[in-house]
């Protein structure tokens, strides 16, 4: 009777640390896969042919095709610069100069990556559309409630984020996102919280 | 202290934790290596759900139908899972601007083709789809019979995804983005003259030669998903 109750204990704490362990860093990202740049993130190797096995088990998990670092490279946020959750009862200001790149974007998603339906039907600003400042920056106000100027809605979200894309990026990274220094992506920062 | 204390008093079977922590490790490296190959909602398997093989679709990326998830709301994007399990397939993207790309994957995400408007020298590319294993027994030109340049790309997989990208400015340009984005074909290689005959074909009577017709909005091959 005891070894089967150990027999039943050994495997479900195999299990559990195994597959947990497996998910979290499917989930989270760690140092051999991702790289952390101020609040973003992005998996280094993701789309590529030589993907380590996380990078592979993440792209799978995800659902996304992403196109190789030497054309796009993709950041999500889910903290602001501080460290704390991107929360939709708070105002966030996202600060930055244009990206050097053929194009940008800099959209919010849901919990689940569904856009954050809202009726202004505004999901993103991109460097065609972005409204700049005198001096040539740029303010992004993720906010549920209407605000003026570049107003990313995030409504009523369930831990919204954000996903910063960056199509031929020149002098942003020269071999790879790896290279990305932090001063070139914007920061995010918590004002009130309603 | 006191859960040292606990420790040293209590008898744990440490052998058994040792033995399961290893085990562990073991379905760990299990679970992401074979992640890729048992995942039941990756991109493949949702595209595959809203498509037919070899045919261009255009992929919505409104709020309600986007079927990626962190689609860019910002890019209008058409996709085609091509199939060269039987035949070589022809992609004709139409890249007119600079920041249009065609990305081509292996059926698990792994992107191993990309042209960009930029890189492209004209707007109307002809790319031939063909099998790594494939390329060693049959031969395949840079130039087809009727003397026009196709890029002969090497897949390392039989099947894929080949996604167009298009960015817009706003949400507003992009019905008239997705209908560029129909130019776009993605339809099996049609076997050439020299190959009907090597494979004894009765000689089909060519049609006296016509201009080339201008691109049409909705080619053959070309379908608006919805």
């Amino acid at each position: 009777m005891t070894f089967l109750l150990r027999l039943i204990g050994f495997s479900l704490l195999a299990l559990v640390i195994g597959i947990g362990s497996a998910w979290y860093v499917i989930d989270n990202g760690a140092f051999f896969a991702t790289s952390s740049i101020g609040p973003w993130q992005t998996w280094s190797n993701e789309g590529r042919l030589d993907a380590d096995p996380y990078t592979r088990a993440r792209m799978a998990r995800s659902g996304r095709l992403p196109v190789t670092g030497s054309t796009a490279l993709y950041f999500t946020a889910n903290e602001d610069s501080e460290g704390s959750r991107l929360s939709a009862d708070c105002d966030y200001e996202i600060t930055g100069r244009p990206i050097n790149a053929l194009w940008w974007s800099i959209a919010a998603y849901d919990g689940e990556g569904q856009f954050i339906r809202n009726k202004a039907e505004r999901y993103s600003f991109n460097s065609k559309n972005i409204t700049l400042l005198p001096d040539g920056s740029f303010k992004i106000r993720l906010a549920p409630k209407a605000r003026p100027g570049n107003w990313l809605p995030s409504e009523e979200a369930d831990a919204p984020m954000l996903m910063l894309r960056v199509f031929r990026p020149q002098n942003t990274a020269e071999a790879g996102s790896r290279d990305t220094r932090a001063e070139i992506l914007p920061s995010i920062t918590r004002l009130d919280c309603g | 202290m006191k859960i040292w204390s606990y420790l040293t008093t209590v008898k744990l079977p440490w052998l058994w934790i040792v033995a399961a922590v290893s085990l562990s490790g073991v379905i760990h490296i299990a679970a992401v290596l074979s992640l890729p190959y048992v995942a039941e909602r990756d991109a493949w398997a949702r595209l595959s759900a809203i498509s037919s093989p070899n045919q261009f679709y255009v992929l919505p990326s409104d709020a309600e139908n986007a079927p990626l998830p962190l689609m860019a709301p910002d890019v209008a994007s058409a996709f085609c899972r091509f199939d060269l399990t039987e035949k070589n397939v022809l992609l004709r993207p139409y890249l007119p601007d600079a920041t249009w790309t065609l990305a081509i994957f292996t059926r698990y995400g792994e992107n191993f083709y990309v042209i960009t408007g930029a890189e492209a020298r004209r707007k109307d590319l002809r790319l031939l789809l063909v099998p790594r294993e494939r390329l060693a027994r049959e031969t395949v030109s840079e130039k087809t019979e009727e003397d026009e340049e196709q890029i002969i790309v090497i897949t390392p997989s039989e099947t894929g995804v080949a996604l167009m990208h298009a960015p817009i400015r706003s949400g507003d340009f992009m019905t008239s983005t997705a209908a560029a984005l129909n130019l776009t074909t993605c339809e099996p290689q049609k076997p050439t003259d020299a190959q009907l005959l090597a494979s004894g074909a009765p000689e089909v009577v060519a049609p006296p030669p016509v201009a080339p017709p201008a691109r049409r909005k909705n080619r053959r091959g070309t379908r608006n998903y919805r």
